[in-house]
């Protein structure tokens, strides 16, 4: 329990790095002292950075699973990937619930296909009005667990 | 109990009753006029003596629970999981000690957020990334 909330924590600072490094807050921080590494931080600090995982972690035990399979996941990313999929979070975060759908559908299709069929469906997917998208989301839901792996290239 | 443990649950006491007031009024919003129309006529009568009520007592009672089940499919709604993430969504919890942006109150961009990080274990960090390779094919973000 406890290695598994390290290794979530730690995904998630991975994950959240430009969130925790963006502009300091509106109220005047003290000259920039550099924090330290995680075994140097008091227990108060650590306390602040994990209880919000440990919180989830408690209150869904159904999601468990997934959780620590996607730390996992950030953790073997490469630095570049990870900037990347850090992107593609911040593009997640201003989508609506629709778009959502629609863009874990169009995901969880795309990685039963092949290279050419990716092409395809992509260039189908861009000509399709909003009525038709949604048809083909309907057609196409995106599957109920979607396992982190080698996601398509394009 | 000590008086930081006091003040420490003064904060989240009231970080609670925040988050609660503006989901209460962001559900109140989202409820039609005629729907409120029909709340203030509840509330009218329900104010009135019990004996100048007495002859309509059933059909407020069902009027009563008719706005209570709006009232809690408009906050059920709020607070219910997004089509494409069922159960996945974090309540509340009032243990969580870092801020949590209130329900109708934009996300900061500049401070530690939590539910922003916890996105991060929220969905699968492949669809963050085809996502970001992919940016053009997903629909654009419409009005």
């Amino acid at each position: 329990m406890r290695n598994a909330l390290t290794s979530l924590a730690f995904a998630l600072l991975i994950a959240s790095a430009p969130v925790l490094a963006a502009d300091p807050p509106a109220a005047p921080v003290a000259p920039a002292k550099p924090l330290p590494a995680w075994e140097q931080l008091t227990p108060a600090q650590r306390e602040v950075l994990i209880s919000p995982i440990r919180d989830r972690w408690n209150t869904q035990p159904d999601e468990r699973a997934r959780m620590l399979e996607r730390a996992q996941r950030w953790q073997q990313m490469t630095p570049e990937q990870r900037q990347r999929a850090r992107h593609g979070m911040q593009r997640w975060e201003s989508m609506s619930p629709e778009q959502r759908e629609q863009t874990r559908a169009l995901f969880g299709k795309m990685r039963t296909l092949d290279e050419a069929q990716r092409r395809e469906l992509k260039s189908k997917w861009r000509a399709m009005s909003p009525e038709e998208r949604r048809a083909w989301v309907q057609a196409n839901p995106a599957p109920a667990d979607m396992p982190p792996g080698p996601p398509p290239r394009d | 109990m000590t008086p930081r443990e006091h003040d420490t649950m003064n904060t989240h006491d009231d970080r609670f009753d925040n988050a609660m007031r503006d989901l209460h009024a962001q559900a109140v919003s989202q409820v039609s006029s005629a729907t409120r129309a029909r709340l203030r006529v509840a509330r009218h009568a329900a104010a009135r003596p019990s004996a100048e009520r007495e002859p309509r007592r059933g059909f407020n009672w069902v009027l009563g629970s008719g706005l209570a089940a709006v009232f809690a499919i408009a906050i059920g709604l709020q607070l219910g999981p997004s089509p494409m993430r069922p159960a996945q969504t974090p309540a509340p919890t009032t243990s969580t000690p870092v801020a949590i942006a209130s329900v109708d109150t934009p996300r900061s961009t500049t401070a530690f957020d939590a539910d922003t990080a916890i996105a991060a274990l929220d969905e699968n960090p492949d669809l963050y990334l085809w996502l970001a390779s992919n940016d053009d094919a997903v629909p654009t973000l419409e009005p």
